[in-house]
C-alpha cells in the first residue's frame, strides 16, 4: 500500500487500462468503497467509524484518480494514514505517533502499530536457559558376548552374598551326605 | 553410571517376582507344547509338525504373559495389598506451605487438528487454575507442523485461547524450523532452550487430557520420591463416538486396571514410559536420555521412532526409577477413531519397536527393559508367527488330505507308522487356550461386580456382561485382520521399507467404502481362496479355520461399520459400551467440549474457511499481523532467493492461491516482508475475479 513501485504491485488488468486512460467508473468507485469497508470490518473497527474512514479514503482516492489510476489501490493506500489518525490518542500529533516496525514499516501497512498493543504477548517467550543434552553412544556388546557374560553371572550367582553362605553350607551338606553314603554303603 | 538409586528394597523383591513369572511362563508353556505335539498325527516327529510345535510354544508363552499379569493384578486388587505403592496413596500429604517447583507442560504437535489441541489445553488450564497452583506451571506448545494451512490455524487457535483464558505469558507457542528427530527431537530442543528453568516436565499428546489435581499430585509425588525419574499414569480412553473407538475405550476402561496393576506388580521401579500423560524429572532426563542415532540404515537403523521405551531404559540406566502410577485418576486420552487410523499408527509403532531389537544388547540396561524391548517387538512379531502357524497347519492339513500315509517306512520298525489325529485333545487344547485368552476379561468383570455400586457406572451388570461379549465378538473378528496387517508391517520393515510420521486423523470421520476396499480387498480375496481350498480338501480343518476366515471375509464391512459414529451412538443409547466418564463426565471433559465449541465458532469476518490458513494469513489483517509477529523479522536472503520469492508472489497474484505448491506457500510464510507485500497487493486487486480467488468477494 506504499506509493513506491515494485514487482509485487498488483497486475494491470483490462479495467485499469480504461481507468488510466480516463476517469474511473462509478462501479469501480463502489468496488473501492466495498473493499475499504471489508478491510475495516476485518480490523474490527466499529461500524460508524468504518463508514467515516471509508468516506475519507474514497475522497482521497477520487482526488488521486482524477486523471486516471486504480481507484481501489488508491483507496487502500490511503488507509494507513487514516488509521493512524484513528488510533492516535487524542491530543497526540502525527510526529509523536510511534512508527510502524518490522516488515510492515517498509511497505507502510498499518498493521504493526495497530496491533502492537494487542499482540504484545506474542513474542513473550520465557528467558532462554540453555543446557546440554548430548546423546551418549549406545555401546552394544553383541549377542554372543551378552549371553556369555550372562552365563558367567548365572554360574557365579549362588556365590554372591548373602546366598554364598547358604550355597556353601548346602554344598558341604551334600558332599558330606555323598561321602557317608559311599563309605558306609560299601 | 550412578547405581546408588538402584539399591532400594524393591530391587530384591522385584527380582523374585520376575523369577516366579518366568517359572509361571515356562512350566505351562512346556506342558502345553508337549500336549500340542501329542495332538498332532505324527507327534511332532516330522519337520512341519516340529515347526508347528516350536511356533506354538512362542505364541503360547506370549499369551500366557498377559494371563499371569491379569491374574496377579486381580489378586492384588482383591486383596487390596500392595507393598510398593509408589503413587503415594499411602504417602503422607504434601506440606501445605511448601511451594511446588516450576513445571513445564509440554504438548508436542505435528500436523494435528489445532482446534482439538488447544481446546484440550484450555480444559487443562482451567482445571489447573482451580487448584490454585497455576502460577507454578507453564504450557509449551511445541510445533513441528509443516503444513502451511495447519501452521496458521495453530497460531490463530493459540492466540484465541490465550485471549479466552487471559493466559498471555503462560501458554507459549514455538514452532521449529527444522524437524530433527521428530517428537524426541522436539522435546530435546525444549530441554536445551528452557529445560534448566524447570524441575519437572509433564509430556502430553495432542489428544491428552489431564486434570489439574492429577498434575499437581504428580509433582508432589516426584517431590516426595526423589529417586523417581519418570512417573507414568495409566490414561483412560474417553471422548470417542465411532464404534471401534468406543469398543477400545470400553476395553481400556474395564480390563485396563487389572492389567495395569499386574504390570506394576512385575515391573515396580522398572516400568514403561508411554511417551505421554507422564511427568519427568528434567535434569536426569537431559543428562541420560538424549537419543543417539542407531547404527545402520532405516528402517531398523537411523532415528529412533519409538523413543519413549528407550528413554525409560536410559533413565533407568542412569539410576533413576520409572514407576507406573496405576491408581492416579484424571488422566485421559482418545482412541484412534477408525481401523485404518489404528493400523497407520501401528505401522509406525511396528517399525519403532523392531528398532528396539538393536538395543537388546546395549551395555548398562536393566534386564527388565531388555525384556520390554523384546516384548514390544514381539507384540508385532507374534502376528507374523501366528500367520506362520496357520500356514503350517494349513500345509499339514493339505498334506494329510493329499498324501497317503506311509505305514511301513524304509527304516525298520516293530510297529507300523500310524498317524493318529486326536480331535478331542485338540478341542481340549483350544479350550485351554481360550481360557488363557478370555479369563482375564472375566476377572475384570468380576472385579467390577464385586465392588459395590460400580457396575451401574457401566450401565448395570447385565449390560456390562453383554458389552463384554460384544467386545469379544468384535475383537475376535478383527484379530485376523490385525494379524494380516501386522505381519505385513513386520515383513516390509525387515525388507527395508521405512514409514513416515504424518499427522493422525483424530476426529470421528468415518472410513469411506472406497478406502475400505482398497486396504482390505487383498485380505478378503486371500480368505476366500484359503477357505475355498480347505473346504474342498479338508473340511474338518476348514471349520477350525472358520472364525479366522470370517473375520477376513467381513473385513471390508467391519472396517466401515466400526468407523461410523451412528453405530457407536446407537449402542450408547441402548446402554452398551458405557464407561463411567460418559455417565458422569469429569469437569475437564466438559470444559473440553465447551472450548471446542468456542474455538470452532467462525470468528473471521471474511468468507475464508478456517481450514485455508495460508489464504487467511495473506488476507486477514489480524492473522497476518499475528503470523508476522511470531515469525519475527526475516533473515536477509540471497538475491536469487529474493527474486524467486517475488516470482512466487506474482504467480499468487495472477493465478490465485490454489496455484501455489506447499513449499511455495511455506516460503512466503517464512518471509515476513514477502507476506506483507502480498497482503498489500491482494487488497489492492481491482479485478473481481482475481479478488474472489482470495475470498475478497465484492
Amino acid at each position: 500500500m506504499s506509493g513506491t513501485t515494485d514487482s509485487t504491485q498488483p497486475p494491470k488488468e483490462s479495467g485499469e487500462e480504461n481507468a488510466m486512460q480516463g476517469r474511473y467508473s462509478s462501479d469501480q468507485l463502489e468496488a473501492a468503497g466495498r473493499r475499504v469497508l471489508l478491510y475495516l470490518k476485518a480490523l474490527h473497527i466499529p461500524v460508524h467509524t468504518r463508514y467515516a474512514i471509508a468516506d475519507k479514503a474514497l475522497e482521497r482516492a477520487e482526488k488521486s484518480c482524477a486523471s486516471g489510476g486504480n481507484v481501489v489501490a488508491e483507496a487502500m493506500q490511503s488507509l494507513p494514514e487514516l488509521l493512524q489518525e484513528y488510533r492516535r490518542p487524542a491530543g497526540q500529533s502525527a510526529r509523536e505517533a510511534p512508527a510502524p516496525d518490522g516488515a510492515h514499516a517498509a511497505k507502510g501497512v498499518p498493521l504493526a502499530d495497530i496491533f502492537s498493543k494487542e499482540l504484545s504477548y506474542v513474542q513473550d517467550m520465557p528467558i532462554l536457559n540453555r543446557g546440554n543434552m548430548v546423546p551418549v553412544e549406545l555401546e552394544r556388546t553383541g549377542a554372543f558376548t551378552f549371553f556369555f557374560l550372562l552365563f558367567i553371572k548365572l554360574i557365579f550367582f549362588p556365590l554372591r552374598s548373602p546366598l554364598r553362605m547358604y550355597f556353601l553350607f548346602f554344598t558341604f551338606v551334600a558332599f558330606a551326605a555323598l561321602y557317608w553314603w559311599r563309605y558306609f554303603n560299601q | 553410571m550412578n547405581r546408588e538409586h538402584l539399591h532400594e528394597i524393591w530391587g530384591g523383591v522385584a527380582a523374585w517376582r520376575r523369577a516366579i513369572l518366568l517359572v509361571l511362563l515356562f512350566i505351562p508353556t512346556f506342558f502345553a507344547s508337549v500336549y500340542m505335539a501329542s495332538v498332532l498325527p505324527y507327534k511332532g516327529a516330522v519337520w512341519h509338525e516340529t515347526a508347528i510345535v516350536v511356533v506354538f510354544t512362542f505364541l503360547f508363552a506370549w499369551i500366557s504373559m498377559g494371563f499371569w499379569t491379569a491374574l496377579v493384578g486381580f489378586l492384588t486388587m482383591v486383596s487390596r495389598y500392595n507393598r510398593f505403592y509408589i503413587p503415594g496413596s499411602k504417602a503422607g500429604p504434601f506440606e501445605k506451605d511448601r511451594a511446588l517447583p516450576k513445571t513445564a507442560i509440554l504438548i508436542p504437535v505435528c500436523n494435528e487438528d489445532s482446534t482439538r489441541v488447544f481446546a484440550g489445553i484450555a480444559a487443562i488450564y482451567k482445571s489447573l487454575a482451580q487448584t490454585g497452583k497455576l502460577d507454578r506451571f507453564d504450557f509449551f506448545v511445541l510445533s513441528d507442523t509443516s503444513d502451511p494451512d495447519g501452521m496458521i490455524e495453530e497460531e490463530f487457535a493459540w492466540a484465541k485461547v490465550c485471549s479466552m483464558l487471559n493466559a498471555s505469558g503462560r501458554i507459549f507457542y514455538r514452532r521449529r524450523k527444522l524437524n530433527i528427530k521428530r517428537k524426541s527431537g522436539n522435546i530435546s530442543d525444549f530441554c536445551r532452550r528452557w529445560g534448566k528453568s524447570y524441575t519437572y516436565m509433564v509430556v502430553l499428546d495432542a489428544d491428552s487430557i489431564m486434570s489439574g489435581a492429577t498434575i499437581v499430585r504428580m509433582v508432589e509425588i516426584m517431590e516426595q520420591q526423589p529417586a523417581v525419574g519418570i512417573l507414568q499414569t495409566a490414561p483412560k480412553g474417553v471422548g470417542r463416538e465411532s464404534l471401534l473407538a468406543r469398543l477400545q475405550q470400553f476395553a481400556n476402561n474395564v480390563y485396563g486396571p487389572v492389567f495395569n496393576v499386574g504390570l506394576h506388580f512385575w515391573q515396580l521401579g522398572d516400568a514403561h514410559f508411554w511417551g505421554h500423560n507422564a511427568i519427568l524429572r528434567v535434569e536426569p532426563f537431559m543428562k541420560h536420555c538424549a537419543l543417539a542415532t542407531l547404527p545402520g540404515n532405516p528402517p531398523l537403523g537411523g532415528e529412533i521412532l519409538s523413543h519413549d521405551f528407550v528413554e525409560a531404559a536410559l533413565m533407568r540406566r542412569g539410576g533413576w526409577a520409572v514407576w507406573l502410577a496405576f491408581d492416579l485418576e484424571g488422566s485421559y486420552e482418545e482412541m484412534p477413531p477408525t481401523l485404518l487410523e489404528e493400523l497407520k499408527r501401528d505401522r509406525r509403532w511396528c517399525q519403532g519397536n523392531m528398532q528396539h531389537l538393536k538395543l537388546l544388547f546395549t551395555k548398562g540396561l536393566c534386564p527388565v527393559h531388555r525384556a520390554l524391548f523384546l516384548n514390544g517387538a514381539f507384540s508385532y512379531i507374534s502376528a507374523l508367527l501366528w500367520l506362520i502357524f496357520l500356514t503350517l497347519c494349513t500345509g499339514a492339513a493339505i498334506y494329510q488330505a493329499l498324501h497317503r500315509p506311509d505305514y511301513f517306512p524304509p527304516a525298520r520298525t516293530l510297529f507300523p507308522d500310524w498317524p493318529i489325529w486326536h480331535p478331542a485333545w485338540s478341542i481340549g487344547l483350544l479350550a485351554f487356550t481360550a481360557i488363557i485368552l478370555f479369563l482375564p476379561k472375566g476377572l475384570a468383570i468380576l472385579l467390577i461386580i464385586l465392588q459395590k455400586g460400580r457396575a451401574k457406572h457401566y450401565g448395570g451388570a447385565g449390560r456390562l456382561f453383554l458389552s463384554v461379549l460384544l467386545e469379544i465378538l468384535f475383537s475376535t473378528l478383527l484379530a485376523p485382520v490385525r494379524m494380516l496387517f501386522h505381519s505385513k508391517f513386520v515383513f516390509i520393515t525387515l525388507l527395508g521399507q521405512q514409514v513416515g510420521w504424518g499427522g493422525q486423523q483424530r476426529s470421528d470421520r468415518g472410513t469411506p467404502w472406497s478406502d475400505a476396499f482398497r486396504f482390505h480387498l487383498g485380505g478378503t480375496i486371500l480368505a476366500c481362496i484359503w477357505g475355498g481350498v480347505m473346504f474342498i480338501l479338508n473340511r474338518t480343518f476348514f471349520w477350525w479355520l472358520f472364525p479366522i476366515l470370517t473375520g477376513l471375509v467381513l473385513s471390508i464391512p467391519l472396517c466401515v461399520i466400526s468407523s461410523r459414529t451412528s453405530w457407536g451412538q446407537a449402542l450408547k443409547n441402548k446402554g452398551f459400551l458405557i464407561i463411567p466418564e460418559e455417565l458422569e463426565p469429569p469437569r475437564e471433559i466438559t470444559w473440553l467440549q465447551e472450548s471446542l465449541a468456542e474455538l470452532k465458532k467462525p470468528s473471521q469476518p471474511l468468507a475464508v474457511p478456517q481450514a485455508y490458513g495460508f489464504v487467511r494469513a495473506v488476507v486477514e489483517p489480524v492473522v497476518n499481523a499475528l503470523h508476522v509477529k511470531i515469525v519475527r523479522s526475516g533473515r536477509k536472503v540471497a538475491l536469487s532467493i529474493a527474486q524467486r520469492r517475488k516470482e512466487i508472489v506474482q504467480k499468487a497474484l495472477t493465478q490465485g492461491p490454489a496455484s501455489l505448491t506447499r513449499n511455495e506457500k511455506r516460503e512466503i510464510l517464512a518471509d515476513p516482508a514477502c507476506l506483507a507485500s502480498l497482503h498489500s497487493a491482494v487488497w489492492q486487486l481491482s479485478d473481481p475475479r482475481l479478488a474472489m480467488k482470495w475470498g475478497l468477494g465484492d
